[in-house]
């Protein structure tokens, strides 16, 4: 054990060691990064308190149904977190460069595989902990809770249950990888993305929030009773009822029942663990070597005729060689492909979820809450995928970019290209959600309007967010674009993205809460939002693209 | 050809480059000699456009590189120190993209491409992927994408680094040549041999001044009178 503590003592020293840099540069970037996590957290703390407030006080939805709103929320982390970890984990546990240094010392694998986990579980964890622990603050204010709830709510609860999904998803990593022996690796990841999406479908087609709601307001007002009578039988078994249970019985103060459910769901987290090291004493250092040699074993590629660099082309010279080297590099890079399949299955089922949807007879509160809610996760959607895709462009020009720089090329059309390339499918992910998100209103005409021209300004907002800042905190050292998306820039990207998000649901609340109330369409409302959509949209758009091309001519 | 006129490089309070001016003539093969850290690499990026100098001149060919980057750049072919390549396209496929950002026709790339491949005993490796390469299977390429375009200002730094003596060759006698037909070279080095052998001037910087530059006859006058080594030359200037 002694070598973990050394070899996790030292990184550390190395991370306290760069936060600490003396630098002006560095202490501004320190200081910028401290502000905006700070603003964060409290936006999240004051969101998540008022959320609570009006959803129990004002909507009164009551306690078992605003839980089991939260249960569908830890599903939806519980999923994140494992899908992450999977993707975070095949860099961090099987591409990272110590990983061969530490192979030819006398370390036994599973020791590396502890210092690894941890390393890769707190690295992809660290962000969301923040968010969690500011939710946290703001749901148990509301409720006057004592301190001690924050420790044993956070530790005792929030960390077992991340702990649980981020081992699974390792386990799941490790067989995939045993498996890619007999099978194509490639047919492995999407059979599992397939599965997570699946997962996620039959989870929420199981619960069935609308009739869950409907069920539930039937006993109105009585609506913080224990309906346990309509949960789905598959819900006992999963991680985030125990949580939400947790929280609910918590709330009405009965802590045999808190006690029971923390009890389950620490025995859950030791086994899920307790079966993880196993596998990976029997699996990592096998695996390891499979990964080492992933590459080689993969026999037949999958080649596009028309991306090939031999075929002339409609484009300018330059221009045609950065879309057939991206798209190459993008299409044989694994963790970008099966990454955006993923998210693309997710964003087809919302969207089918959402098509399905129908609010009729509705209280005019409710559909308000219901279009912020829709609306607000378009917009989420949106941020990750920016996040994950568009933030790590400029970083992957790489070392390579050398070759770029010391071409006849003028950087403006570089990034001209990234823009266009990231803006293109963005905005027709936003724009086939926003009219998706019509659906549950009746398809009315006045909102899709509203909705469509917004979602526009979104996507030209987030990906100018995502490139500009993806080039102000560019490291072009870095290879695997899934570290750059959770590197410290990407944490503070993706918190300003949540600004955003704030700030484009409040433009659409009003005009929207309006026209719900009143049944009236206020023509002025609605090109009031848009313009002011707009105006936010331009301005930001400027500064974050001067940024990034800014950024693009800096030293290399 | 290339001229660089009071050029310098400041990183916060230190001076890499340090009023550096010198004129390298069409034909002519420069050596760029110095101890680590003397500014060579610097330099070099500051010419290949990786690197905006603090304040002097570049003219490539005649162009100012600072006013006019991209069409001064049309002339000069870089090679760096380090030779990284996008490690998931094929020797061939960096090599056509090359080709693309110098504007040039496909039927001249595959013309080129074809000879250089060849030249520098490529092989079967151009079609693998970059990610497969060894060090020297990487400077090869990189070598032969800085050929490909017919550039008029070859800047080169640490050639030989990772290429085994069959192919150091190859390249020694490729760079020959091109200074022989009249393309401007300027390599920055470590091995006093190599400069020897190849260079017409020999330039040493220090602490990112130009020092001295001599000649190939004021080398081997400066040799005679000492124990004729090169190497006693640049430890005695260096000290």
């Amino acid at each position: 054990m002694s070598e973990v503590v050394l070899i996790l003592k030292y990184k550390l020293i190395s991370i306290f060691k760069s936060a600490l840099d003396s630098k002006w540069g560095s202490v501004l970037k320190e200081l910028a990064s401290i502000f905006v996590f700070t603003g964060f957290a409290l936006s999240t703390f004051i969101s998540s308190n008022y959320a609570t407030a009006y959803l129990l006080s004002e909507a009164k939805i009551g306690l078992f149904l605003f839980h089991r709103v939260l249960s569908m929320l830890l599903f939806v982390l519980f999923v994140l977190v494992s899908l992450g970890n999977i993707i975070v984990a095949f860099s961090t546990l099987y591409k990272s460069k110590d990983i061969e240094f530490f192979l030819t010392t006398p370390i036994k694998p599973i020791k590396i595989y502890v210092i690894k986990f941890l390393d890769n579980f707190f690295y992809s964890s660290s962000t969301m902990f923040i968010f969690i622990f500011a939710i946290l603050l703001g749901y148990g204010s509301y409720f006057m809770k004592p301190p001690e709830f924050y420790i044993f709510s956070f530790a005792g609860v929030i960390v077992p249950f991340m702990l649980m999904s981020a081992s699974l998803s390792i386990i799941i990593l490790m067989l995939i990888l045993k498996l890619s022996q007999r099978f194509d690796i490639r047919k492995i990841a999407v059979f599992a993305g397939l599965i997570y999406a699946l997962a996620v479908y039959f989870y929420f087609k199981s619960t069935n929030p609308m009739k869950l709601f409907t069920e539930v307001m039937r006993y109105y007002p009585y609506v913080d009773q224990y309906f346990a009578q309509l949960d789905p039988s598959i819900a006992v078994y999963l991680p985030n009822h125990w949580v939400a249970e947790i929280f609910y019985f918590s709330a009405r103060g009965n802590s045999e029942m808190v006690m029971r459910y923390f009890l389950i769901l620490l025995s859950a987290t030791v086994g899920v663990l307790l079966v993880n090291f196993g596998v990976a004493r029997k699996l990592y250092f096998d695996t390891l070597f499979i990964a080492f040699d992933l590459k080689n074993r993969i026999k037949k590629r999958f080649e596009i005729e028309i991306l090939s660099f031999y075929k002339k082309s409609i484009f300018h010279p330059q221009l045609e060689v950065f879309i057939k080297r991206d798209l190459k590099t993008f299409l044989r890079e694994p963790s970008q492909w099966v990454h955006l399949l993923i998210m693309l299955v997710l964003v087809l089922i919302f969207i089918a979820s959402l098509v399905k949807m129908r609010l009729y007879r509705v209280e005019p509160q409710i559909l308000s809450i219901a279009f912020v809610s829709i609306f607000s996760f378009n917009v989420f959607l949106i941020a990750s995928i920016v996040i994950r895709f568009v933030y790590p462009l400029i970083s992957l020009e790489g070392m390579s970019y050398w070759s770029v720089r010391s071409s006849p090329v003028k950087l403006t059309l570089l990034y001209l290209h990234k823009f266009v390339i990231s803006f293109l499918p963005v905005l027709l992910i936003s724009e086939a959600i926003a009219y998706a998100s019509v659906f549950p209103f009746g398809k009315d005409p006045n909102i899709g309007i509203l909705i469509t021209s917004v979602s526009f300004f979104v996507a030209l907002t987030y990906v100018s967010l995502g490139l500009g800042m993806g080039g102000y905190f560019a490291n072009y050292s870095e290879k695997s674009p899934v570290r750059i998306a959770s590197s410290r820039g990407a944490t503070i990207t993706f918190l300003l993205g949540l600004v955003l998000i704030s700030i484009f649901t409040g433009i659409t609340f009003f005009p929207i809460t309006f026209y719900f109330q009143s049944f009236k369409f206020n023509v002025e409302f609605f090109k009031s939002a848009i313009f002011v959509s707009a105006l936010v949209s331009v301005t930001l758009s400027i500064f974050f693209n001067c940024l990034g091309l800014r950024s693009m001519t800096k030293d290399f | 050809m290339l001229q660089l006129k009071n050029l310098t490089k400041k990183f916060g309070d230190f001076v890499a480059v340090d009023d550096l001016s010198l004129e390298v003539k069409s034909g002519e093969f420069f050596g760029f000699l110095g101890p680590n850290g003397a500014g060579k690499t610097t330099t070099i990026k500051m010419i290949a456009g990786l690197i905006k100098p603090t304040s002097g001149k570049i003219f490539i060919c005649g162009i100012d590189a600072l006013a006019e980057p991209e069409k001064a750049k049309s002339f000069l072919a870089y090679v760096p120190d380090q030779p990284f390549i996008y490690d998931k396209l094929t020797g061939r496929e960096f090599l056509y993209f090359i080709g693309g950002l110098f504007k040039m026709k496909k039927e001249k790339i595959r013309e080129k491409v074809d000879f250089l491949v060849d030249h520098f005993e490529i092989g079967r490796w151009i079609d693998k992927r970059v990610e497969e390469y060894s060090q020297g299977m990487k400077q090869r390429v990189i070598i032969a994408s800085a050929l490909l375009h017919d550039p008029k200002v070859i800047v080169i730094d640490e050639p030989m680094v990772g290429l085994d003596p069959r192919s150091a060759r190859i390249v020694k006698d490729t760079l020959k040549q091109k200074s022989k037909e009249g393309v401007t070279i300027f390599m920055s080095t470590h091995s006093l041999d190599v400069a020897e052998e190849l260079c017409d001037t020999i330039g040493i910087i220090k602490d990112g001044k130009l020092i001295a530059q001599f000649n190939a006859s004021e080398i081997e006058e400066f040799k005679q009178s000492r124990d004729g080594k090169l190497e006693s030359l640049f430890i005695e200037l260096t000290k």
